[in-house]
Formats: structure tokens, sequence, C-alpha cells
């Protein structure tokens, strides 16, 4: 009996304590004029951090709120994610991922929130007329300015540059990473003629995702990865320099040193706080990241103003969602893709783009002057050109 | 005085060995109470928002049929963990029928009948494996889980990333509210029937506790697992309707992670994961709704996923150190 | 008489509604073997569990060598010079026999977090040869035989030294000679001035050994009886609290019964068992007697489906199964049965006391068909009834309630169009309680937590409820006291007479003599012998056909 009478006590003080700590992390406070909600999978890496902090940046100079909600991989945890932000009142939810894109476009229509895809673009998706031309689609935002091969081009030119000869990739899927694989044919075909690529010889898949069989792909888990990478290596035990196109630091590096290739060089695709030092001796010819704060801005320019005018704003030069195809030209922003080659790379990188975001990538009157919001004779092109701001421009601008 | 001390004390005795037989009804009642009263205080009442009502039923159906179904299973010890698999490989089946056929009514029902036809053969099929080859029905689940994981990632993998409905309000009826409730009423009242009053259930708990002594008091222990996996392949059939209507789509990690909640929100409804006499049809009810409720409410409150997925776990533990058989407490009866 | 070592003052256990042990006063002294005694359900074991800690106390105290005490647990009670030896198997099967004996204080002979395993199973050697034992003790418990495994709980018991040694129930699983052994070492303890409290419901067995002997009945204290006053026949009478003659067998000699066979087998052979005809009539007790190993069990199981049958047949003749419009007529009249009993009981929310006794329609009965009985099903439609020899393991379901046991295997005699309402569950399983006088707070309590006997009834009722008319009963009195016992045989006499055929197997011979019809001895799988019921039947003249 004591026993039980302990249980319900402990019970109860567990209740109380999960009360407690609820509490604490809801927190209340005054609230701004628009909610946005931001959907990712995680807000704990570099990328979370990033949107993160450029949002509170945005919090100071506009009268927002956002909220973040981190969503579970499957489908239904992104639609249960997106209705969280609906039920918590956001005015705009700004979408890490495609997933189940037609059906939330759907659910904001019927709730009158505005829609965007911050990491993905409308290009590489596969998504409805319906929900593309609706008035709560806000569009996507591409990576790699919106041009991969010029990506590709560079990281051709790091490898050029040096003596290595035996280049192998690896990455998510085809389908996962389909700018990858633009960028990877690009890469290829601007190598000079004494490279030679370690072909995976896997089954090509040219449509819709131009992969030629070439690099090896993995699914998703570091484990496979793992498994990938020893494949890669008894296929060509000579592999001198590795690409690592699917989450280069997070998956391929840790792969390669655990069996044993540490002498092997990369080029990473992926940004974490060890590339510094990688780049510093050697192991990492280059790296890249997307620019956040750029897909941020290119985002919220269009949501605020679709805020503030209903629905109504619309660049006179940003062309309208048509049916024809995937060459919806006007729906995505872009934002640029920050490539590091050297040390001096990632101190900029740190300085002016993960660091302090009122002397960072853009700050809040430059992105006013490209908001209809704010300067009525605003354009479309203005607006791409601010968030395509590459590493060494930024840095020229702030640097003064 | 000294009487009325006793009197009282009789009374806390008798209201603590209440308490205590009824263990498991005050779990799920308790628990349902209190995730109401806490989260409504904590939102502000918009947990019970009426956008709030409509997006916790159109998740809750999908759960509590599934639920439901699955009770069947868990009630004779059995575990599954295929679920979520399951339903992507048939949520994918169906998107290719509903697309075939212009998203047309016709299409629906085939899909719905083929979804069917398929988790029937899955789960009749596991259990048929786990009997003939007497590996542990988890272990035969296990199988059917990464066999379908691994067809739907093929699959998706020829694609843009998703198969998609192109005609995104074909299945529209699924989201209708008065549908959705329609739908899980008749799914709870079926399954609660079959459940309490028919031969189907008595054996099933009967089986959960004891198969020997089940057997012979008549239950034909074969016959009844594969009913019972039918009954859980129908539900999760028709749970997977409305998984896809939700989204409308289906991506690779489609489903994953639903036959975790399908197991929390039992334990939340106070079930013994051994299964048993004291199974009882209401636990799948009142612990699914418990279970959405919890989730929608920690995620109104803005609490990250990953809180979410931990409050998931320590509330798992918790449940089930409360209602775990205690082998000790046999002992502690008169003899 | 020796220094008072132990005293209960009015101690009192309550689990929940039901009083275990009420106001129990009794002392046990140092040199003297303390012997209790009572039913199943009588308190017993609660008082030695009280004593050890495994129980708190309700109310009342013990007064420990002068001193109150109120052991918390059983380690509490070690320290306190009190050793128990329980009912149950206490080893654990994949242990060595030295890290059983040292479970818990492996401490002792551990130094910086390393054990000691040579100096422990020196430890253990030097406590089994304590008591005259030798075995090896780095194999694991499996290894050996429940009456060794038995004596390695005694060694490791006696390893502390107690003051106090509880036996409770130890030699019902032993063989004569582990009992012996048990004795020896209760006489020598006792002989060195310490105390014993030997719990049993074995009563020539209690009056062998002890000086004192305690009687409780419902968990209160009858009587305390010396040695020099031990009457059987008085003790019996103070347990059950009725009179109890010597024997408690059925007092007829009359082996008639009807020509009419309801269970035959023919040239059966099936794994031991070697060509077994048998025939069991309609009110005729056949009682299966023999070793254990002879068949005996395997019998039992043959009649109900459950043996694999190589050549020949078991046939049952029992009411043939109903048409299809027979049993909607059946569900019909169920359902009317169904609907009155709703409507007395909504009448009799509103007036008190007037329930009308509602006439039951009569039974209908159908022409004898045959069945063949090779699994459980047919032998289930053959309206057979097993109880197993291993009864909390295969016929009862303990986790379940009473009702849940009672009526899972009546599911045909309850069902209405394939749907058993609750009320009638209800209503039967309050019928069968009364019926059979089980001893419980409700028809929702769990079957575990009722006494041995009481777990029998439910057996019993759960057989004769779902109208089972060939009974086959496995070792029926195992674990069963006395008082129950003699229900039980009351019972199976008054089933004889209605027409039931009994089966009943024992290794229990005087059982079998004083109820049987007739007695097949069984022996290496064969039947080797049969007696008719006698008067002048004894013992010693079956022993020699079994071994």
């Amino acid at each position: 009996m004591k026993k039980f009478l302990l249980k319900i006590c402990a019970l109860a003080v567990a209740c109380a304590a999960l009360i407690g700590t609820i509490c604490a992390l809801a927190g209340c406070g005054e609230s701004a004029k628009y909610k946005i909600g931001v959907l990712l999978y995680n807000f704990t890496d570099v990328q979370g951090q990033q949107i993160q902090s450029y949002g509170d940046y945005l919090e100071s100079g506009f009268d927002v709120d956002f909220v973040y909600v981190s969503v579970g991989q499957d489908d239904d945890s992104h639609i249960q994610g997106l209705e969280s932000c609906i039920n918590q009142g956001c005015n705009a939810v700004f979408s890490g991922y495609n997933t189940a894109i037609d059906r939330c476009v759907e659910m904001c229509e019927s709730a009158g929130v505005y829609y965007g895809l911050l990491l993905a673009d409308t290009a590489t998706s596969s998504i409805s007329t319906d929900a593309l031309q609706s008035k709560y689609f806000l569009g996507g935002v591409k990576q790699f300015s919106g041009d991969p091969s010029v990506a590709g081009n560079q990281f051709a030119e790091v490898l050029n540059a040096t003596d290595y000869t035996q280049i192998a990739g690896i990455s998510f899927p085809p389908f996962a990473f389909i700018d990858g694989n633009t960028l990877w044919n690009s890469m290829v075909d601007n190598l000079n003629d004494d490279k030679v690529i370690c072909d995976a010889n896997q089954e090509a898949m040219e449509i819709p995702f131009g992969y030629k069989g070439d690099y090896y792909y993995f699914m998703f888990t570091s484990d496979a990865c793992n498994a990938t990478v020893v494949q890669m290596f008894s296929d060509y035990p000579d592999i001198e320099v590795v690409v690592g196109m699917g989450s280069g630091m997070d998956y391929v590096l840790p792969a390669l040193r655990s069996n044993g290739h540490s002498d092997v060089k990369m080029i990473s695709l992926g940004y974490t706080d060890q590339v510094e030092g990688y780049l510093a001796d050697g192991t990492l010819l280059a790296a890249g990241n997307n620019n956040h704060v750029e897909c941020m801005a290119s985002l919220f320019a269009r949501a605020y103003d679709a805020l503030e005018s209903d629905g109504a704003a619309w660049y006179s030069d940003r062309a309208a969602a048509t049916s024809e195809g995937y060459l919806y030209g006007g729906s995505d922003g872009a934002a640029d893709y920050v490539i590091l080659t050297s040390t001096d790379d990632v101190a900029d990188y740190k300085n002016y783009v993960i660091g302090d975001k009122a002397n960072g990538p853009i700050t809040i009157d430059e992105l006013k002057n490209c908001m209809l919001t704010f300067n009525e004779n605003a354009t479309w092109a203005d607006l791409t050109e601010l968030t395509t701001r590459m590493l060494s421009e930024i840095t020229a601008l702030r640097a003064q | 005085m000294e009487k009325q001390t006793k009197i009282k004390n009789e009374k806390l005795l008798k209201a603590l060995s209440f308490a205590r037989s009824n263990k498991n009804t005050l779990i799920r009642y308790g628990l349902l109470i209190l995730v109401v009263i806490v989260f409504s205080a904590a939102t502000g009442g918009r947990l019970f928002s009426s956008y709030s009502i409509s997006s916790i039923i159109s998740q809750l159906t999908p759960l509590m049929i599934m639920c439901v179904g699955m009770m069947f299973v868990f009630s004779h010890g059995n575990l599954d963990i295929a679920e979520g698999a399951v339903i992507a490989i048939c949520a994918l089946m169906s998107i290719e029928i509903i697309n075939a056929l212009g998203g047309s009514a016709g299409g629906i029902i085939l899909a719905f009948v083929l979804n069917v036809a398929v988790c029937e053969v899955l789960y009749v099929g596991s259990i048929f494996l786990s009997i003939k080859t007497r590996i542990l029905s988890t272990i035969a689940s296990l199988a059917i889980m990464f066999t379908a994981r691994g067809l739907v990632t093929f699959f998706v993998s020829r694609t843009l990333g998703s198969y998609r409905l192109e005609n995104s309000s074909a299945m529209s009826l699924f989201q209708e509210t008065w549908f959705m409730i329609l739908i899980m009423v008749l799914v709870a009242l079926a399954g609660w029937f079959i459940f309490t009053y028919t031969r189907i259930g008595k054996y099933s708990r009967a089986i959960g506790d004891n198969p020997l002594s089940a057997a012979q008091s008549g239950a034909n222990v074969n016959v009844t697992k594969y009913i019972c996996y039918a009954i859980a392949g129908f539900c999760v059939a028709l749970s997977t309707m409305f998984y896809l209507s939700r989204t409308g789509s289906v991506t690779q990690n489609f489903g994953s992670g639903r036959e975790m909640d399908v197991m929390i929100s039992l334990i939340l409804g106070g079930m013994l994961l051994s299964g048993g006499s004291k199974s009882r049809m209401s636990a799948a009810i009142v612990g699914s709704i418990t279970y959405i409720l919890l989730t929608n409410g920690l995620s109104q409150l803005g609490i990250p996923d990953m809180y979410v997925s931990l409050v998931k776990g320590v509330v798992f533990l918790v449940m089930i150190g409360f209602t775990l058989r205690r082998q000790a407490s046999v002992k502690a009866l008169p003899r | 008489m020796g220094e008072i070592f132990l005293e209960t003052k009015s101690i009192t256990k309550k689990f929940g509604d039901v009083v275990a042990v009420n106001n129990v006063d009794f002392v046990v002294r140092l040199g003297e073997i303390q012997g209790l005694i009572g039913e199943n359900g009588s308190g017993k074991s609660t008082i030695s569990s009280m004593i050890c800690g495994i129980h708190s106390i309700t109310s009342g105290e013990i007064i420990l060598k002068g001193k109150p005490y109120r052991p918390a647990d059983p380690g509490d009670a070690r320290s306190h010079g009190i050793g128990m030896i329980v009912q149950e198997a206490g080893t654990v099967d994949y242990l060595t026999v030295a890290e059983n004996i040292f479970l818990g204080e492996e401490k002792r002979f551990s130094k910086f977090g390393f054990l000691n395993k040579g100096a422990m199973e020196e430890e253990a050697r030097k406590a089994l040869e304590a008591i005259g034992v030798d075995i090896d003790v780095t194999r694991p418990a499996a290894a050996y035989n429940f009456e060794t495994r038995k004596l390695v709980e005694i060694a490791k018991t006696l390893y502390y030294k107690p003051e106090l040694l509880i036996v409770d129930e130890t030699t019902t699983a032993l063989s004569q000679d582990g009992r012996d052994k048990i004795h020896e070492i209760m006489r020598s303890l006792a002989a060195e001035g310490k105390a014993v409290l030997f719990i049993s419901h074995d009563l020539p067995e209690l009056m062998e050994i002890c000086d004192n002997l305690t009687v409780l009945r419902d968990g209160s204290l009858i009587a305390t009886i010396n040695k020099s006053e031990f009457d059987e026949d008085f003790i019996k009478q103070k347990m059950v609290g009725r009179k109890i003659e010597g024997n408690y067998y059925r007092a007829d000699f009359d082996p008639s019964c009807s020509d009419e066979v309801a269970i035959k087998a023919e040239g059966v052979n099936a794994g031991i068992l070697k060509d077994i005809n048998l025939t069991v009539h309609r009110g005729e007790i056949v009682g299966i007697g023999g070793l254990s190993g002879s068949g005996i069990h395997e019998l039992g199981r043959l009649l109900f489906g459950m043996e694999r049958i190589a050549s020949g047949s078991v046939t049952a003749y029992s009411p043939r199964r109903l048409t299809r419009k027979e049993k909607r007529k059946l569900y019909l009249e169920r359902a009317k049965g169904a609907v009155r009993l709703f409507r007395g009981k909504i009448k009799s929310l509103f007036k008190k006391g007037t329930e009308a006794e509602e006439e039951k329609p009569a039974e209908q009965r159908y022409e004898i068909a045959e069945y063949r009985v090779k699994s459980i099903r047919d032998a289930l439609d053959a309206s057979i009834g097993y109880i197993s020899k291993d009864r909390d393991k295969e016929t009862l379901i303990l986790q379940g309630s009473i009702r849940d046991n009672l009526c899972l295997s009546a599911i045909n005699e309850l069902e209405i169009f394939g749907v058993v309402p609750s009320m009638s569950e209800r209503q039967f399983s309050k019928d069968q309680v009364d019926e059979f006088r089980i001893k419980c707070s409700s028809i929702n309590q769990d079957v575990r937590e009722l006494s041995g006997g009481n777990k029998q009834k439910v057996s019993f009722a759960k057989w004769i409820g779902n109208n089972s008319h060939i009974l086959v009963f496995d070792s029926p009195t195992r674990g069963v006291d006395v008082g129950v016992k003699t229900t039980m045989y009351q019972l199976l006499y008054d089933l004889k007479l209605k027409g039931y055929a009994i089966v009943i197997i024992s290794e229990e011979l005087s059982e079998l003599i004083g109820m049987s019809d007739r007695i097949l001895i069984m022996k290496d799988g064969g039947i080797s012998k049969e007696f008719m019921r006698s008067e002048d039947l004894r013992d010693s003249d079956i022993i020699d056909y079994m071994i």
C-alpha cells in the first residue's frame, strides 16, 4: 500500500515537473503584427541556427514574430507541423522542404496563410499547377543562384589546379539532390583531360534527374554512407579525391576517416566548424554551403509584401506562374552558394555570413529597398541580385 | 473518536484497493483528463479552437483506426512494427491507381479494395510465417517492415522524390470532418463490440495470458490469431486512405514512426504490452485521443520536435513502469 | 518448556477487504518445533510472511525476545535471526549452486569490486556440508532436481544461523527421502535450542514432527494443542470447523453404472502409450493409477485429444451437433431469456424483494452421436472437460478474473448469434460461484488471488458449467486441503449420480480406492490391471501392478 502511495506521489511530482517545464518552455510575450512559422527537421545544425538567427534579426526590423517548428521526416509529421503553425496563428509558413507540397498549399489556402519553400524550388519539385498558381503560394528559393553548373565549374577549377587525377563522387540518391546532378555533370565536363572519374557504373537516370550513373550514392544514413565508401574503395583503391555531395562533412568525411582513408582529399558540400581546420591541413580542397541568410531574405521579402498587400503586391518584372512544364521562371527566388577554398574564405564567411547579421549579407535596409511595401519601384531583378550576392561581394561591402 | 478515524482509514483503504484493482482504467481516463486540463490551460484554450479541433480529428482518425485494429494483435501479446511501412506501400499503390483512373470514385474504391488485399496478404502472411516457422511475430513484422520500406524507397527514388495525387481533390471526402468522425466512430464501435462481446476478442485476451489454457478452453489459437491479424490488416488499409488524403503525396519516409504512435497510444490507454485479460478496447480509443492531444498540445506550445520525442519517450517509460504486471504482487496476496 | 523466542499479539493482516489473518496470538519457543496448520487460505502462510517481512502487519504486534519487532523486509528478518524456506522454488536456474546460496550477498566475497569465486564456492560447500549434502557447487542449479535445489535453499537459509527457522509447506513437493532429510534438520535445530515454525496442511506429518500445533481457520486462531493431546480426528475437525469422519471418501461400495458408453479408447498407441483399451460409462468413475512416468497423465491428455494418435481411436458418445435451424431456435430462446433477465433486473430496481422465480425452459435432449476425438476441438464438441495436473499453467488463466475463466469455455452455452452479453456472463458466473461456493470478493476477482482449493473449484465449475458430460480430472485434489477435498469428493460423487462419466487420474492410491468404481493401473505406458470397487481393496493389492 505504501508503495502504491509512493507511486502516486511520484506520478504527481512528475506531472508537476512536466507542467512546469512546459510552461517555462512555452513562455509568453507580446505578439507582433505577423507571425511566420518555419518548418525544418531541426534547428541545431548550422543551417537551422543561421535561419533562426536571421529570423531574429528580421524581427528587430519588421513587426513580425518567427516561430520555429521542427518536424519529423515523414509526410504526416510535416502536415502536423504545418497544422501546428496554423494553430499558433501563423500568417505565413516557410517550409524547408517540398514534402506534401500540394496538400500543404491547399491547407494554407483554406486557412488564409502564405506558404513558401525556403530551401527548395519549384523547378525540381513535383507540384501541381493549382498549388503553383495559388495566391497563397509564395514560391521557392533556387539554390546555387539558380545555376548549379557555376559551382560545378568552380569545383572543376579547384581540381584542375591540383595534381590529383583519380576522382570519385558520392551523394544522396539522384532524386534527393537534383541540383547535385547538374553540379556534378558540369564539374565533370570542365575537368582537364588527365583527370579520371572513378565511375560507379550505376544505372543512369537521365530523365528527369540527369544522373549518368557515374557517382556513388547512398540512402541518407551514415551507415549507408559508410557502406558505400567501403564499396567505392574496393572498386577503386587509388581514389585521390572524393567529392562529397551528400552531406560531405557530416557523413562522407567521417566515413573516410573511419575506413582509414585519411590521406584522401575531399571537396565537400556542407559546412561545419571543422571546415577551417581541414582546409588548413589540406584535407579539404574546397567546401561549400547554402547562404541561408539569402534564402530567408528572398522568401521573407515576398511573404511580407504579400501580407501587407493581401497578396496583391507583385513585382512588375516577375513572371506569373503558368502551366507550362517545369519552367516557372517567376515563382522561385534565388540564393547564392558559398564556396570556400582557403582559410581566408572561412574567416570571411564567419565574419560576414555567420556572424552579426547587421553586418551580414543583407541588412534590413537593403532588403526593404527591394520590397514593394517600402519601395514601389523595387524589382524582382533587384531582389534576386541582392539575394545572390557572393561571399567576395559581401566581404567587399562590409569589410570597410 | 477512535472509531471515526478507523472508519476513515477503512474508507481510505477501500479507495486505495479500488484504485489498485482498477489501475489501468484510472490511468486511461486520468491521463486523458490530465492532458486536457494541462494543455488547455497552457495553450490558453487554443488547443480547442475550431481549426485545432479539425486538425486533431484529421490526425486522430487514422491513428485511432489503426489502434483499434492493433488492439487485436497486441492483446495476444504480439507486437507489430510494420504499420508505417505497410501504410507507405499501400499509399503508393493507391496513388498509382487513383491517378490512373483520373481520381474517380471508382479508382478510390478500387484502391481501397487493393489496399485491403495487400494488407491482408502482408498481415495474415506475417502471422502465418510466425506460426509455421515459430519465429517471433515481431521478427516477422520486422521483415515485412524492411521489405515494404525498401520497395517504397525503390519506387520513390525513380521519381522527383515523391508520388503525388494528380487530382488533389480526389480524396477530399476523406478530409471531411463529418466523414472522418463517422468512420472513426464506426470503427471504434465495431472494434469495441467484437473485442468485448465475441469469441475473437475473448479468445485473444485469453491467449495473451495463457495460450495453453485458452486452447484447452476451446480457443483455436492459430485461427484466432489469423482473424485478429486480418482485422488489423483491414484497419491499416483503411487508415492508409486517411493518411494519404492528408498528405496527398508519398515520399520515401511516408508513414515512418506510425508504429511507435500506435504503441504509445495503447500504452497511454493503460494497455499492457503483454496483452491478456486486462486488455480493453477503450485503451485504444482513449489512448489515441490522449496521444494526439498530447502531441498537438506540445507542438502548439512551440516545444521543439526533439523535446516532443523526449517527452514521448519519458511517458512511454513511466507508463510501462506503471502498467507492468508485477510478479511480486502475486505473492502479496493471501494464500 | 523453552524460552519464548517470538510471540504474536493479536496480529491482523488485511488485503483490501479480505481479512487474511485476524487477531492471532501464538508463541514460538526455543528448542521446540511449533506447527501451524490450517486449510488453504486459512492464513498460515500470511502469518509466516509477516514474520519474515514479506508482508507488512496491518495491526497488532510481534514481540521478539521481549522487544517489539517489525521487519521491513526479509533481509531485516534475517538479521534478527529468522530464516524461511518457502513452498515455491527459490533458486535461479542458470546461476551456480554457490551463486544461488549467496545471491544478493556477493559483497561478502568481493574485494575492490572483484568477486572472489573460490572463496564463495568454499563457503557454499561448507554450508551444504552442514546439512549433509555433497554436490558440485559450481554447476548451475538447473542441473539438479527439485529436491536437491530445495536442499540448496535450506543450506542457504541455515548458513545465516537463524534462531528461528520457518518451513512453509516445503515438504509437500518432496519425496519421502527429501522429507526425512528436512525433518532431521528441523529436529537437530530444535535439539540445538533453536526454534522451528513448521507450516503445512499435511496433518500426519505435523503430528509426527511438532511439539505444539496451532490450528488456524479462516484467518483466526482456533486452538493450540500440545503433543500429548494430539488426536487426528479432533484436529481435522478443528481445521474445517465441522466433524469429519476418518474416511471422507464416498461411503457406498456399489460400482454399478449405466450401460451407455461415454468414451472409449480402442487399441490406441500414442507417444509412450501402448495399446490402450478403455471404456468409461455414464455414471461411472474410473480411476487411473500408476507412477508418474507410467503414462497416466498422457492417458488423460489422450482422452482430451491432446496426444497425437499413431494407431487406434478414441471415440466419445455425446449429444449430436445442432443443425443451423436448431441453433437459431436456441439463440432465440436465449435471447428471450436474456430479455427476461434484463426486465427482472429493471423491476428489482424499483421493487425490492419480489423476485419471481422464473421458469427455465426444459432442456432439450438430443440423440447421441459418435465423435472421433483427435483434437481438443473434437473433445470440446463431444463435451469432454479436462483439468490438467498443472492446473495453474494449463487449465486456468491466473491473470484473468473468475468470470473470464468461467465464461471462456462456456461461450457455446452463452452466445446469442455470436455475441456473448455481459449480463448473461455475469449471471452465469454468479451462479457457478454460488453453486461451488467459491470464496471470492466478487466474480471480477483475479483467479491468481484465490487459494489453491478455490482455484480448483473454479476449474471444476468451468467444465461442469459448460455442460461437459465426460470429465477427465488429472490429480484433482493436488495442492488442495482436507476441507476442500471433502467437498470435491462429494461433488464427484454427485456428478456420478447425475450420470456424468468421470475419469480421475491420481498418484494417490487411497483417493482412487476411495472414489472409483473401477481402477485401472498403468505401467510403462500400458494398462496393467483393472480392479473393481470393493470394500476389501487395499493399497498393497495394487502396488505390485504399478512397479
